[in-house]
């Protein structure tokens, strides 16, 4: 249901004419709103292409008189030993691998829990949506515990394999199957004699394509922006993921704002954009699914 | 065993559901349920600083439901998060009726952009904000001193937590608004039409017909952000580096975070982080206690949502 209805009647709508001047206010709100919207992205552009001198005398919102960014750029790869580098490659590791492993689980599990009746099954669905009540940040903490038990703390395992589990992911999964034909195209599997095995990889992974792209780009964008966890599980800088790393610089320089650090402060800038253009990008270039995540968001929260 | 018998088995409808579950399961149990588990068992044990971990019962829970710091902590998220919800709702409320009802052009343009910052992740949001803010050379006090308000400290005592608040308002109104418009799109066309017939005003229709439709759906949002705001914990967190006003103490889970870093007391930091889930199940069991209420049972709703 995304965009078309209320197009159809727009004409008829239209009828009642609204008065310019309400027009013109409503307008004037969303373009206040959109200047606050806006205004940080402006200025993050803005103050990751100024020198470093230049970000700490002028925080304002000025032009930089000669815009430098490759310089920012170059110092922000090579700075204490690439470390940049490294918390962007990890970044992609745990995001790329992670958010397949957890949508292909969700899948089969989605599925599973859909056309299969078992013991348990109740159960498991119980749990699933009670535990999908429960925020991240609040089983952070536990999941840290447990893994600081099982010495898996400044391991990459601690961080990698609780992120494989998505009970919303499955949920997901099993919304959008049973919207789908789903069993009846395995009925008709079964008939042909194909195993279960096969049924599901030939006929309902291609069949819950939309579905699994959804759930692909929800589960990464959750990896990608993920703090607490890694921050509470990886000390060793050379295994974090780029969001506990910029904290850390921010950290380091906080409590020197203006005076020196004023390298770092550019390094953070720059890192920012950098950090935060591949998901811009995913946005802007997959729209459509994220307006499919949201409507059944919508419906599911 | 050979092959074609383990085909045979694979085929057989009772097994294959333990086949395609067993990895989802297998993790959910290690990496969800456990830790909650093994949590609860820590927090039964106490510990001090001369007597080391000896078992105490629910000593800690006693101890956390007491604590002053503990309480001052959830009730100021709460009222952090019911204040954010309002505002961000109020506001995406009003804009995603403004585009549904094309009070305004650019619709397009405008849902890109207010859905921007929602691309955004907090720990990143929360450094750019700090920067806008920082009070001696911050872009927002400049233009506060500009525009006559004079020295304004946006992250002192006073200011901070509504800072952070607008840092959030800022991050979910687009989202938000992008569900209330793709519910505010379905409302059925039979509605609308009934009331274009009845000589209804565009006004008339959204606040009478489409509004009450989609009440549930912003409730809901309303019940989920004060309920992520419990959870609050990157921006302070972060933001605690660049203004004395936030303690480690500020929000429940950096109360958490500093018993486990500076008093090394896991125990104690387990029975906080059971209690605040606890709170959090409460909360989310209301909510779905009353959308199943409303709607007549869960899985139907989900099918017929779907």
């Amino acid at each position: 249901m995304p965009d078309a209805p209320l197009s159809g009647n727009a004409r008829t709508i239209r009828l009642t004419k609204t008065n310019p001047y309400i027009r013109a206010f409503a307008f004037a709100v969303m373009v206040v709103f959109a200047v606050y919207a806006v205004l940080p992205f402006y200025w993050l552009i803005i103050a990751a292409t100024k020198t470093n001198g230049g970000i700490v005398g002028s925080l304002g919102l000025s032009l930089p008189s000669r815009p430098d960014p490759l310089t920012n750029l170059r110092h922000l790869f090579s700075y204490d030993g690439n470390i940049f580098l490294q918390w962007t490659f990890n970044s992609f590791l745990y995001t790329a691998v992670a958010g397949a492993a957890a949508t292909a689980l969700s899948l089969m599990a989605g599925y599973a829990l859909y056309i299969y009746r078992f013991p348990g099954r109740k159960l498991l669905l119980g749990s699933l949506v009670a535990v999908s009540a429960i925020p991240g940040t609040t089983l952070a903490f536990p999941l840290y515990f447990l893994i600081a038990h099982l010495k898996l703390a400044n391991n990459l395992l601690g961080v990698f394999l609780p992120l494989l589990v998505s009970p919303f992911g499955v949920f997901l999964m099993w919304l959008y199957l049973s919207s789908t034909d789903c069993l009846a195209v395995v009925q008709a599997g079964r008939i042909d004699g194909a195993r279960e095995i096969r049924i599901f990889r030939s006929l309902v992974a291609p069949l819950a394509s939309p579905a699994i792209v959804t759930v692909f780009l929800l589960i990464i964008v959750s990896i990608w922006n993920n703090y607490l966890l890694p921050y509470l599980v990886l000390s060793n800088p050379r295994l974090q993921p780029v969001t506990v790393g910029l904290a850390q610089w921010v950290a380091y320089g906080g409590a020197n704002v203006g005076s020196s650090h004023q390298l770092l402060y550019t390094l953070i800038v720059t890192g920012a954009i950098v950090f935060i253009l591949p998901v811009l990008a995913l946005f802007l270039v997959l729209q459509r699914y994220w307006r499919d995540g949201l409507s059944l968001g919508s419906t599911v929260g | 065993m050979t092959i074609n018998r383990f085909r045979a088995l694979l085929r057989d409808t009772k097994v294959a559901p333990y086949y395609f579950l067993l990895p989802f399961t297998a993790l959910f149990l290690v990496f969800t349920i456990a830790p909650i588990v093994y949590d609860f068992g820590l927090s039964l044990f106490t510990y001090t600083l001369v007597g080391g971990t000896h078992f105490g019962g629910f000593a800690n829970y006693a101890s956390v439901l007491q604590s002053g710091l503990f309480w001052a902590s959830v009730l100021r998220v709460i009222e952090y998060g019911v204040g954010v919800m309002a505002v961000t709702l109020a506001c995406s409320v009003t804009f995603a009726v403004l585009l549904d009802f094309e009070y305004v052009r650019f619709v397009r343009a405008f849902k890109l952009i207010f859905f921007l910052p929602y691309a955004v992740p907090g720990s990143i949001a929360v450094m750019i904000w700090g920067f806008l803010l920082e009070p001696q050379l911050g872009t927002y006090p400049l233009l506060a001193k500009d525009a006559g308000f004079g020295t304004v400290n946006f992250l002192g005592t006073h200011l901070v937590l509504f800072s952070i608040g607008s840092i959030a308002v800022w991050a979910l109104t687009g989202f938000n608004m992008l569900v209330i418009y793709t519910a505010l799109k379905g409302v059925p066309l039979e509605n609308i039409e009934a009331a274009i017939v009845d000589g209804a005003s565009k006004w008339q229709i959204a606040t009478r017909v489409k509004l009450p439709q989609i009440r549930p759906v912003v409730m809901g949002m309303g019940f989920l952000g004060v309920l992520g705001a419990l959870q609050l914990f990157t921006e302070p967190s972060i933001l605690s580096v660049l203004t004395d006003s936030i303690s480690t103490q500020y929000t429940p889970a950096m109360l958490v975070d500093s018993t486990i870093s500076t008093q090394s007391n896991n125990n104690y930091a387990a029975a906080m982080a059971f209690v605040l889930a606890v709170i959090s199940l409460i909360f989310a069991g209301g909510l779905i206690g009353i959308f199943i209420h409303r709607r007549g049972g869960f899985e139907s709703n989900a099918r017929r949502a779907a």
